[in-house]
């Protein structure tokens, strides 16, 4: 399996090298290329997602057979080291090439592989201009995607991780709208200056773990850092320690926050989204709100959560204050658009601060709850950054003042908009609420204010989101008359091609919704209304990845990750309390636990 | 110098096959020089560029040829074991450092001859190769030096040839002037490091860069710096002569001006060959004679160079960066990032000096300049193109070569990319490798260098921002004048070689890694070690015994008595 | 024995030489003065280097000439390199027709 694991990831990246070596490509083909790999890439990661064992805690399909490995001290740490050694760092097992997924990665693994398919049907007649590059662009991303949510070791996760900058710095720059230069270079300077900042938190928390653990082990093996940084016999490192914002976990936490939250983005770092969402094109926009931003969320709970949690304790006010900062101005921001791109993107701002205020109260059902939400944000964003797609396609605007009454027009894309929209908008019944709905709950028992004020935030929400549905769908007709000159990037689909003269749209000029259309938004709006409806088996396979997570607040010195405890031939005399068996409720967080050995 | 006891023909010629490769090329220099003269003293300027370059070429490849039997088992071929061998009665190393590193220079060197003719820029074609081919066999003996001597003589002989062909171009005030500059410069730094090494034989008595060691460790050596103010100068004194050669920040001056002004194949040596030698010198000064004045372990704030260079290592990255935000000239750009990537490897060598494993320190510098050297010469071929075909290298003459030229594009982007830093290319694993042997200084040390590598990462953001200008350049924006009319092979070579090592040794690091490591042992290796080639491979070596430094005191003490009697006749001797 | 002249009178009297080199560097802006200034500082190194060698001791495994053999091919260096500026000076004294250091300013920023 782990070979099937290597293959998806990988073959993204087969089909982006078949597609740049050929650029001269036709449209057709080459979308056609991209379909047949991105299908591919969904129906391995199928296959893995079935083959995925809910019941075990830990990564799944790892390769650890490597005979140049050394073996393991009777009292090492129970992970293997897992992947192909890649780079010999001295003694210890090195920088690796290991991938596996765990339930946390593989929900999120199996979002990339699913939104990548509306992606390609979303530039199927919108990309004229060098098609090849584009959708080998497209693939390129999707392989630094998925490798990122199966890195295994922390500086693969980094270079997958800075990776995905290269071929979205080009998607926005070489197909974006008409200030893309300005939006791909601040996005690209503004990601790239906080992931160096992350890069140094790594750094840090692997020769911290080096020089304190008991074995001075230097690794860089994700599982294996989490364990070891959790029970790691440093004074300095204790919850108690963690009282300022100069203890040693509390700055680590500060340098890898810096990259993350602004992948997310966290409130005041939010800047270079609406820029980079309404210039990019809707691949690129689908990709970017669906998938690129999770990788800070994924980031927070890999990182931040799981190897600094008394530093994560520490800030949990300020950054619950920035979530909930960030959902109010993102949700009033979105109220004054009348740029639909732009409302959405503004609502992104505003559900990921859902996100963070459901990590940060830092129990089990919080971050269940802010996972899910990570999935309902990307389907539901997707879905409608698609919608935006087909409509900017049929009337060159996205101005709500130029359009009204499309419900007559366009039936079937109402009904697709709609849904999305009350997806997002948290309506019970569909999977915005199986998110947003627990967050407020469990930010309810920590602090209620600020769970008022997210709810408010979600009220604003769904008024934003009903207005646009409103102006959009309802009302008289309205049509912008001048919707037929077509922009240099953008030209109608191939089948009105004859109604270019035309100054006065006609019925016949805005054609229903093609087959393609449909096949992108299905899937998506199935997703929206299963994970409504039965969200439980996601719920399974993230519980044993998150409640590990979560034990490290529970009870922070004790704990250790449950697989440790278990397949540890000789557990610290710590572990000899059961501690998984803590904190299940968000009520029962308490993190002012006095460590015993004190 | 050594002694020189009469020594038996067999190791002697031993010897001088363990520098074949150096001596083939200097040998050449002067064939290419007669061929010339002989042969093309009234062809067309192009023609003889391209004839002589070619036959510069050769004698390349064969010296190249040599240098690769010296690290697979030949005649030629040197132990590639963590032992530090000498030869020449110790003031030439002959092990892995020199073996691998001889090699990238020549692979340099051979894409530098390649890129060369693509442009008419002098009518001196031949005095172009011969100092080029020169210039690398002093670079070649920079990199094997083990004596103070033989160090500066090599240095000064690199840096002379350097001088003259940045001074080559035809009909173009810059070149002359930014020769004129770059020997004013050059020539003050090395009396400053003339000073400060007369002041080091002074202390130590002797110019072997191990023995100046031993001689350090066992005397100030263990009381550090503190209080002795002889060798507080003559530390200070190399610094500023090595700050000079190696173009960091407050000793940056001249660079700007002689990338610029310089023709592209002449600056573009000046910032990679040369630059690497003098960085495996620095580092061999620094960390192997110097070594006991680092500071103490695993605490850089302790009197010692480590601080001082710590300090300039930040200057050079900041200021270097900074300054490249606002440039508009490419060659000139390139040069300000070059003073930036210089500070980022003098981490490196500071790490080296106080870190508890020098040897993945050094490792780390030798990686990042390899990796840095062939990234800067592919930008720097991309600049000749330019100045040949449009007569200027402005930034804005690349506009649109995305669109015009998409693989020399691609190429360029992959260079620009890995002196970011950015993975999956070479430059992120080459940081990465610096800045953790720079945390791995110790308990205290990790907290005292923290700084300086949370600034190179600072740094490597604030850089992006203007490699980002060039990709700006290339792809976002229209195309205009006539860039990349035609593309010569000259130029294509050195930049898909840059952009292909850039790559691999990014997607596999261990490839060039290992190598990097295998030499920073040796080049490291303390003077316990035999001098000499080992009595296995070579029974007739010899090597100074106690007993030969007895005889020469003996000597010495017989002179200076000498003399004596000679000044003061009247006088009875002591 | 009467003493000999003491080690410190050289090596202040080279300290002084270079000190001189430098300000000349420093001040002069004729590049013919300029090289005269370097030779001035090279020669400083030498001073010290042939005091050194005079009083110092040689240390194990090392000849009893170094000092001497130093300075001579210091010498050399400094011949070589004034054959090298002089050449740059005439080069540039052709094509600004001015010997000042100041006119040469086609590169700046």
């Amino acid at each position: 399996m782990s070979t099937l694991l290597a293959i998806t990831v990988f073959l993204p990246l087969l089909g982006a090298l078949i597609l740049f070596s050929t650029p001269g490509l036709d449209r057709r083909t080459a979308r056609q290329l991209a379909l047949m790999i991105t299908l591919g890439t969904l129906a391995l990661t199928l296959i893995l997602t079935l083959a995925f064992d809910p019941a075990r805690s830990g990564p799944q399909f790892a390769a650890v057979d490597d005979p140049s490995a050394p073996a393991p001290a009777p009292n090492d740490s129970s992970h293997p080291a897992y992947g192909y050694r890649w780079l010999d760092t001295g003694p210890g097992s090195g920088i690796r090439f290991a991938l596996g997924l765990d339930g946390l990665s593989l929900v999120l693994f199996a979002l990339t592989a699913l939104l990548m398919v509306p992606s390609v049907f979303a530039s199927w007649n919108s990309i004229d201009d060098r098609p090849a590059l584009h959708y080998a662009l497209m693939l390129l991303l999707e392989t630094g995607l998925l490798g990122l949510f199966a890195a295994l070791d922390v500086i693969l996760f980094y270079v997958f991780f800075e990776f995905t900058l290269i071929p979205l710095f080009f998607l926005i720059g070489l197909y974006g709208g008409p200030e893309r230069r300005r939006a791909s270079v601040t996005f690209f300077l503004y990601t790239l200056a906080g992931s160096l900042l992350t890069l140094l938190g790594v750094i840090a928390l692997v020769l911290v773990h080096q020089q304190f653990s008991p074995n001075h082990t230097l690794t860089f093996s994700i599982p294996e850092l989490t364990a070891g940084l959790r029970s790691l016999p440093w004074s300095e490192w204790s919850a108690q320690a963690t009282s300022s914002w100069t203890s040693p976990q509390a700055l680590i936490f500060l340098l890898l926050f810096a990259g993350f939250a602004i992948k997310v983005p966290i409130f005041p770092f939010h800047t270079w989204l609406p820029l980079a969402h309404v210039e990019a094109p809707t691949a690129g926009s689908i990709l970017l709100a669906g998938v690129l931003l999770k990788v800070g969320g994924y980031g927070f709970l890999r990182f931040n959560l799981a190897m600094t949690p008394h530093g994560a304790a520490f800030f949990v006010p300020l950054l619950a204050t920035l979530s909930v900062l960030g959902i109010l101005h993102g949700a009033l921001t979105a109220l004054a658009q009348s740029d639909v791109k732009r409302l959405v993107a503004y609502s992104s701002v505003s559900h990921m601060g859902f996100v963070t205020l459901g990590l940060f109260t830092l129990s089990q059902v919080g971050l269940e709850a802010a996972t899910i939400q990570m999935i309902n944000h990307g389907l539901t964003t997707g879905a409608l950054f698609a919608c935006i797609g087909i409509l900017y396609e049929r009337y060159h605007t996205r101005d709500m003042a130029q359009l009204g009454g499309l419900w007559s027009r366009l039936p079937l894309f109402a009904f697709f908009l709609i849904l999305a929209c009350l997806g997002s908008a948290a309506v019970p019944g569909l999977n915005g609420f199986v998110g947003e709905f627990p967050i407020l709950l469990a930010q309810f028992a920590r602090d209620p204010v600020y769970a008022i004020l997210a709810s408010l935030g979600m009220i604003l929400g769904a008024y934003y989101l009903l207005m646009m549905i409103r102006r959009l769908l309802f009302g008289p007709l309205r049509e912008p008359s001048d919707h037929s000159s077509p922009s240099p990037n953008h030209t109608p689909a191939l089948d009105h091609h004859h109604h270019h003269h035309d100054h006065q749209p006609t019925s016949s000029s805005i054609p229903p919704l093609g087959w393609h259309e449909i096949a992108g938004l299905v899937p998506l709006m199935i997703g929206i209304v299963a994970i409504g409806l039965f969200p439980q088996p996601i719920f399974d396979r993230i519980s044993p990845s998150l409640r590990e997570i979560a034990t490290g607040f529970a009870n922070p010195s004790l704990s250790t990750p449950s697989s440790t405890a278990l397949t540890s031939p000789t557990p610290p005399p710590a572990l000899s309390r059961p501690s998984t068996t803590t904190s299940q409720t968000p009520s029962s967080i308490t993190l002012a636990v006095q460590d015993p050995r004190r | 110098m050594p002694t020189t006891t009469p020594q038996p023909l067999v190791p002697l010629a031993r010897e001088w096959l363990l520098i074949a490769p150096e001596l083939w090329l200097a040998l050449w220099g002067l064939v290419v020089l007669l061929a010339d003269v002989a042969f093309f003293r009234d062809a067309p300027s192009a023609r003889r560029a391209r004839f002589l370059g070619i036959l510069a070429l050769d004698g390349t490849l064969i010296a190249l040829l040599l240098a690769l039997a010296r690290v697979v088992p030949s005649p030629l071929g040197i132990e590639l074991t963590n032992q530090d061998y000498s030869i020449f009665g110790g003031t030439l190393a002959a092990d892995p450092s020199t073996a691998w590193l001889s090699l990238a220079v020549l692979i340099l060197l051979s894409l530098l001859l390649v890129l060369s003719p693509t442009w008419d820029f002098t009518d001196h074609w031949g005095e172009f190769f011969a100092l080029v081919l020169w210039s690398t066999v002093a670079m070649l003996l920079l990199i094997a030096a083990e004596e103070l001597l033989t160090l500066f003589l090599a240095l000064e002989t690199m840096t002379l040839c350097l001088y003259v062909i940045a001074a080559l171009e035809r009909d173009r005030k810059r070149s002359s002037e930014a020769g004129l500059k770059y020997f004013v410069y050059g020539s003050v730094a090395s009396a400053f490091f003339l000073f400060g090494l007369s002041l080091i034989f002074g202390l130590t008595g002797t110019t072997r860069l191990h023995a100046v060691r031993e001689a350090l460790v066992g005397s100030a050596g263990s009381l550090g710096l503190e209080g002795n103010i002889a060798g507080s100068v003559a530390v200070l004194l190399v610094l500023v002569g090595l700050g000079f050669k190696l173009a960091a920040v407050p000793f940056h001056a001249w660079a700007p001006d002689t990338y610029e002004g310089a023709p592209a194949p002449a600056a573009s040596w000046i910032a990679t060959g040369s630059k690497l030698a003098s960085f495996v010198a620095a580092t061999k000064i620094l960390a192997v004679a110097l070594g006991g004045w680092a500071a103490q372990t695993g605490s850089p704030d302790t009197p010692g160079w480590a601080l001082p260079v710590a300090l300039i290592s930040a200057a050079s990255m900041t200021l270097g960066n900074l300054a490249a935000l606002s440039q508009r000239n490419f060659k000139r750009l390139l040069a300000y990032s070059s003073i930036a990537q210089a500070g980022y490897v003098l981490v490196g060598v500071v790490a080296a000096g106080v870190s508890r494993d020098p040897a993945r320190a050094v490792g780390a510098v030798l990686f990042y300049m390899v990796t840095y050297s062939f990234a800067t010469l592919g930008a720097f071929a991309v600049a000749a193109w330019l100045a040949r075909d449009l007569g200027t290298d402005e930034l804005d003459d690349l506009d649109g070569l995305g669109r015009r030229r998409p693989i020399m594009a691609l190429c360029l982007l992959v260079l620009m990319l890995s002196l970011i830093g950015l993975p999956p290319f070479a430059g992120f694993f080459g940081k990465l490798a610096l800045f953790m042997s720079a945390l791995e200084t110790g308990e205290s040390g990790r907290l005292s260098l923290t700084w300086l590598v949370a600034l190179g990462l600072i740094n490597s953001a604030i850089s992006a921002y203007y490699y980002v200008r060039v990709l700006r350049a290339m792809y976002l924006r229209p195309a205009r004048g006539d860039v990349g009319r035609s593309l010569p092979s000259g130029v294509f070579w050195p930049l898909t070689v840059g952009a292909a090592v850039a790559l691999f040794f990014g997607l596999i690091p261990g490839a060039l890694f290992e190598p990097m490591q295998a030499a920073a042992v040796p080049l490291l290796a303390s003077g316990e070690d035999p001098r000499g080639l080992s009595p296995e491979t070579n029974p007739f070596a010899t090597r100074p015994t106690e007993e030969d430094a007895a005889r020469a005191r003996e000597l010495r003490r017989q002179q200076i008595e000498q003399g004596r009697q000679r000044l003061q006749p009247g006088t009875p001797g002591a | 024995m009467v003493p000999d002249i003491p080690l410190a009178w050289f090596l202040l009297f080279a300290d002084a030489t270079f000190a001189v080199g430098l300000f000349g560097v420093l001040t002069r802006r004729n590049p013919i003065a300029l090289l005269m200034a370097i030779e001035i500082m090279l020669n400083a190194a030498n001073l010290n280097l042939l005091a050194f060698w005079r009083y110092g001791t040689p240390a194990v495994g090392d000849g009893p000439l170094t000092g001497v053999v130093f300075a001579v091919i210091v010498i050399t260096i400094a011949a070589a390199e004034v054959a090298v500026g002089i050449a740059l000076v005439l080069l540039c004294y052709r094509r600004w027709k001015t010997a000042d250091v100041d006119r040469y300013d086609t590169l700046s920023g």
